[in-house]
């Protein structure tokens, strides 16, 4: 079995370095990245090994997940995680849940190969769940759950070597994107080949870290809290020589909101509908990843049981001194357009759909989609 | 009888001459005839071995919820790709009680993990299952020449231009718009 994929391999090695060498004249310069690899192709002949209809394997989703998870560190005052809480209760009311969603970007991904010389693009988004954020601050109380996220941007060529472009880190709503090579720069600095997520203190905003000699959740992206915001029980590089800190999971792989399904596996599945049921010490609780209107229309982070729901979302429960829940599972999904098949401007006049555009400036770029005078009426 | 005999020899000796000089040309090694002998030798050995047990995979899934449902050779190879990362650390994550935060520090913990995973890669050699070796696999690194991206999503270049006051968004913006401008294909 070796020697057969050996002897394959000079003529696909060939075929790709041509592609690449094409496909990659006139544009930057080569530049410092993370990258993760993969034991076999993200995407197969066929889709094959797709569950979640993006037509990618979704054993490899899974050990891409897992390759990529970062470092996730607490700072020394967290009163409201797994680690450590300020009400002295079991670690399961407020330990993090860790899941993810695998996208693919743009169209044609089933014609998507490993020699093609085009670059191919993922995003992979990491969700926090915590039970509860125990924010104590003056005039920003804390809530039942508390929902937090990062995505990923990687691109490949040849579909099993994954280069980190940027990171989206959420906090607060007040959100940045962080550089593939600042991100690379602070993990080689920290002798690693991982990113970090560092969490603030007690509501878990998703930050990337500063210097390596510091305590600092970033740069001046965290001025919202005037400088006072760190994120690290001493300093980054000795949180992280000492062990201060864990692997994000990656078991739970979501699947995710048409033209995805959701993974059976992760989630329960009915009709229309995705959830996730736990129990974090207040009974088997339910929070949806769907969109709802209802009174499970905020993510109250399984503390609140559905007879105490009321109709604007909230509790009327209080579960750690706390009654008002947070923003929907479903608003951190990532629901960018992509396309297994071919573009369509099927509800998309105006923007893009996959590598084709649907507004009016596609007649004079010529690079309208198919359908899109049939549906959008640019011709 | 030597003469007739030498005489059919030659052609024998001119057909190991040249036999030799091409593999000396293709690949330079004693493994090379070895090599080019394998896949035959490996194909005739999976026809011939026995079909591994299922219940080996299936309790591997059961250990490891990542590989819950991959077929044993699969399974194998997942095992032998997570065992080559460069920081056992990173195994912490893979079982329920390993993954901490726990009484037991990160490299205690590691430490087990790893030792589950040879085990359950050992379990399935044993059922009979066969993965490649991926030795020299950097399952993670810090590439200092990553080829650039010689294409962006439509839908990411949006997504970049809807964050004005974001500065690593303009910047990823312009370094999109420059290297995927409206009108052009993708390359491939």
């Amino acid at each position: 079995m070796i020697t057969t994929k050996s002897r394959r391999r000079p003529v696909r090695s060939w075929a790709l370095l041509l592609a690449l060498a094409i496909g990659l004249a006139g544009t930057a310069s080569a530049e410092a990245a993370l990258s993760y690899t993969l034991s076999s192709d993200l995407k197969k002949a066929n889709c094959s090994g797709d569950v979640d209809s993006d037509c990618l394997d979704n054993t490899e989703e899974n050990n891409l997940a897992w390759a990529a998870a970062p470092w996730y560190f607490y700072d020394e005052d967290e009163d409201c995680s797994g680690w450590r809480n300020e009400f002295g209760l079991p670690s399961v009311h407020f330990a993090r849940q860790d899941f993810f969603q695998v996208r693919p970007q743009g169209d044609g991904i089933q014609g998507w190969s490993p020699t093609s010389g085009q670059a191919k693009w993922i995003r992979l988004t990491y969700f926090f769940v915590f039970p509860h954020d125990c924010r104590s601050t003056v005039g920003f109380g804390g809530h039942q759950g508390d929902p937090e996220y990062i995505k990923l941007d990687l691109y490949s060529y040849d579909l099993r070597t994954w280069y980190l472009s940027q990171v989206f880190y959420a906090h607060h709503d007040n959100n940045h994107y962080f550089s593939g090579t600042y991100l690379e720069d602070r993990a080689r600095a920290l002798g690693t080949s991982w990113i970090s997520v560092a969490a603030d203190e007690d509501s878990h905003g998703s930050w990337p870290g500063r210097e390596i000699s510091s305590s600092h959740c970033a740069g001046s992206e965290d001025d919202f809290c005037a400088s006072t915001c760190d994120c690290f029980v001493g300093t980054w590089q000795s949180d992280f020589n000492n062990g201060f800190m864990e692997v994000v999971g990656a078991s739970r792989n979501i699947g995710g909101p048409s033209p995805e399904s959701w993974n059976s596996s992760s989630v329960t599945v009915s009709g229309g509908e995705a959830w996730t049921e736990l129990d974090v010490g207040h009974g088997l609780n339910r929070e949806y990843w769907t969109p709802r209107s209802d009174k499970f229309q905020k993510g109250c982070g399984w503390e609140c049981p559905a007879a105490y729901r009321q109709s604007n979302g909230d509790c009327s429960l209080s579960v750690h001194d706390r009654t008002s829940c947070s923003s929907h599972l479903g608003s951190k999904l990532d629901t960018s357009y992509f396309a297994v098949g071919g573009g369509s401007c099927a509800g998309r006049c105006g923007g893009s759909a996959g590598s084709c555009y649907c507004d009016a400036s596609c007649v004079t770029y010529g690079d309208c989609c198919p359908d899109a005078c049939s549906a959008c009426g640019f011709c | 009888m030597t003469t007739t005999h030498s005489f059919l020899f030659l052609p024998f000796l001119l057909v190991l001459t040249a036999a030799c000089a091409g593999t000396g040309t293709l690949s330079p090694g004693p493994l090379a005839g070895a090599a080019s002998l394998a896949p035959q030798t490996g194909a005739a050995a999976a026809s011939a071995r026995p079909a591994p047990d299922p219940a080996v995979a299936e309790s591997v899934g059961r250990e490891l919820a990542m590989l819950r449902g991959v077929r044993g050779d699969d399974q194998l190879r997942t095992l032998r790709w997570m065992l080559a990362v460069s920081d056992d650390r990173r195994l912490v994550n893979l079982f329920d009680d390993t993954r901490g935060p726990g009484e037991e520090g990160l490299d205690r913990r590691a430490a087990t993990a790893r030792q589950r995973l040879e085990d359950l890669a050992t379990r399935l050699e044993a059922a009979g299952h066969r993965a490649p070796d991926p030795a020299g696999l950097e399952v993670a690194r810090s590439d200092p020449n990553a080829p650039p991206p010689n294409w962006f999503p439509p839908a990411l270049i949006e997504e970049l231009a809807a964050r004005p006051n974001d500065p690593v968004a303009a910047q990823a913006l312009e370094e999109a718009r420059r290297t995927a401008p409206r009108g052009s294909r993708p390359p491939g």
